[in-house]
């Protein structure tokens, strides 16, 4: 039998059409399989990414911006009836949180200032989980995606070098022309695999030190604000 | 995270479309290896390489040249010659050889004559020679003429010598030829050099192969029959003893054997001599054939007690 017939039986790439679109397409299913739900991923981290990225630049401008208002000497009451409508997220809904505690233990009928203190705590600790577990959502997909897509891709890349392996004994010839393709399809399995799960690391790495940085803004002004409220009710009792 | 996804699934898309588009792999430049012509050979194939071809074109007389070593030999005797021809003691002693010339003459001349001269054709060759009143054409049709031509020049040459004998000076090619102890079968050995290029060849060509299994077992069944070890000899000796021998067309030895190597042995020379012994008793070696004589002419046997005892 003439090797070049075996060689296009087997593997019909030649090295004309050696395209990537080539390579997905004469792979083995495993493989194939494999490299689309990679790719799906991939598609994932970076809709998580962009939209987080996008998240926190919101974040920190709303933040900047209440802070700014906070500090600028403005009445507590007009900034709340001004962010108690659409609190947004961030410090935000902290103060909105804790102002409306406090306002409900100061304007119902029963002036209830012994716990008041305590209790805006609480609120405002209860905030600060709500707004911390909205920013860590999906994190956790970029985690996973990072740590498991390159063994992904390594279960492709070894699913088709056996593939290719059973077909280069089956033609019984060992050219590269033979052995070159079907190697060549399942690298590719890796390679979507590293494409999918470097971005996802850096992404989580990043947006996990967004999630400390602005946890530790949230509970400095959470602090800083029953430090406020604190010494009202003193004043006030 | 609509905006997110949207623009997520529109960069991979054009990612997978730029790849598809642009990375392809490039067949990798490699420069074309030079076919090496290799073709196989086999023994048989070799050995046959000899026989002739009828239209075969003429060799030039430059090819032929580096085969026919007696040129080269030639040189350095003319070089020799004039150290010799100063000496007066030499062509005292010069002449008791030119008298016992008759009797090797008629043995070594006519031989390598009618070789030399198809060897030697250049006409420089008879040039460097004036004395010699050779026919400058040969023809290997005509052995008939040059066998009567060589028959023809014997007598002269006994007349030169009687006039050289008076004359003190003697002819250096003479003495050169004297000198020259190489056997005549050294000039057919390079004229039958395997050349490059098709050539008349051998005269039984294709039917001269190779000896055959059966023949060289013929060959060593009859000399283990014929040969009785010296005692102290056993299958198990390591000892062994090479002969040369040189045969005849009919199978029989035209010379006594000669010991070519053997073990460093106290029983090496009983062992030598009983193989002679064998080889004198056994002949003729009919299974031999004649028309494979270029094969066995002149071979050397080697005498095994291991292999001719004991297997």
């Amino acid at each position: 039998m003439n090797p070049a017939d075996i060689a296009s039986s087997v593997a019909p790439l030649t090295s004309s059409n050696l395209s990537l679109f080539h390579l997905f397409w004469h792979a083995h299913w495993i493989v194939e399989s494999v490299m689309a739900g990679l790719l799906v991923c991939s598609v994932w981290v970076w809709a998580i990414a962009i939209d987080k990225t996008l998240l926190f630049a919101r974040l920190r401008r709303a933040g900047d911006h209440f802070e700014e208002a906070f500090w600028s000497g403005q009445s507590l009451e007009e900034l709340y009836k001004s962010l108690a409508v659409q609190p947004g997220h961030s410090t935000g809904a902290l103060f909105v949180a804790a102002m409306r505690e406090w306002k409900r233990s100061l304007e119902g009928q029963v002036r209830s200032l012994a716990g008041l203190q305590m209790r805006i705590e609480k609120v405002m600790d209860v905030a600060i989980a709500r707004e911390i577990a909205h920013m860590e959502r999906r994190l956790l997909v970029l985690a996973t995606v990072g740590s498991a897509g390159p063994f992904i891709g390594l279960f492709g890349t070894v699913a088709g070098i056996m593939t290719s392996f059973q077909s280069i004994a089956a033609s019984q010839n060992t050219s590269l022309a033979v052995v070159a393709p079907g190697i060549a399809e399942a690298l590719f399995a890796t390679a979507i695999g590293l494409v999918a799960a470097i971005p996802a690391t850096i992404f989580y790495n990043k947006f996990s030190s967004e999630v400390n940085r602005q946890a530790q803004r949230l509970e400095g002004f959470a602090d800083e604000f029953s430090a406020i409220l604190s010494r009202q009710i003193d004043e006030r009792g | 995270m609509k905006t997110g996804m949207t623009i997520s699934c529109v960069a991979h898309a054009a990612a997978l479309v730029f790849g598809f588009m642009a990375i392809s792999a490039q067949p990798m430049e490699a420069p074309p290896v030079q076919a090496l012509p290799v073709s196989f050979v086999s023994e048989k194939d070799f050995s046959q390489l000899t026989q002739g071809v009828k239209n075969a074109p003429e060799l030039k007389i430059p090819d032929i040249k580096p085969l026919a070593d007696k040129v080269d030999a030639q040189k350095s005797v003319d070089q020799l010659a004039p150290k010799v021809a100063d000496k007066p003691a030499i062509t005292t002693e010069a002449k008791p050889v030119a008298e016992s010339k008759p009797e090797p003459k008629p043995e070594t001349k006519p031989e390598p004559k009618p070789e030399l001269k198809t060897d030697l054709k250049p006409p420089e060759k008879l040039t460097e020679k004036p004395d010699k009143p050779k026919t400058p054409e040969y023809r290997p049709d005509q052995i008939a003429n040059l066998l009567k031509k060589d028959a023809a020049k014997e007598p002269p040459k006994r007349d030169e010598k009687p006039a050289r004998d008076s004359s003190p000076k003697f002819d250096a090619n003479q003495v050169a030829q004297l000198l020259d102890k190489r056997e005549p079968q050294r000039q057919i050995a390079t004229a039958q050099s395997i050349n490059d290029s098709a050539t008349l060849g051998a005269a039984i060509g294709a039917q001269n192969a190779q000896l055959s299994q059966s023949e060289i077992d013929a060959l060593r069944a009859r000399i283990s029959n014929c040969w009785s070890p010296p005692p102290g000899i056993d299958a198990n000796s390591k000892l062994y003893v090479v002969l040369r021998v040189l045969f005849k067309t009919d199978g029989s030895m035209s010379q006594a054997p000669v010991l070519v190597e053997g073990s460093a042995s106290p029983l090496g020379p009983a062992l030598a001599e009983s193989a002679k012994r064998a080889l004198l008793l056994c002949q003729p070696f009919t299974m031999l054939k004649p028309e494979h004589y270029d094969q066995w002419k002149d071979i050397e046997l080697k005498f095994d007690p291991h292999e001719l005892l004991g297997g």
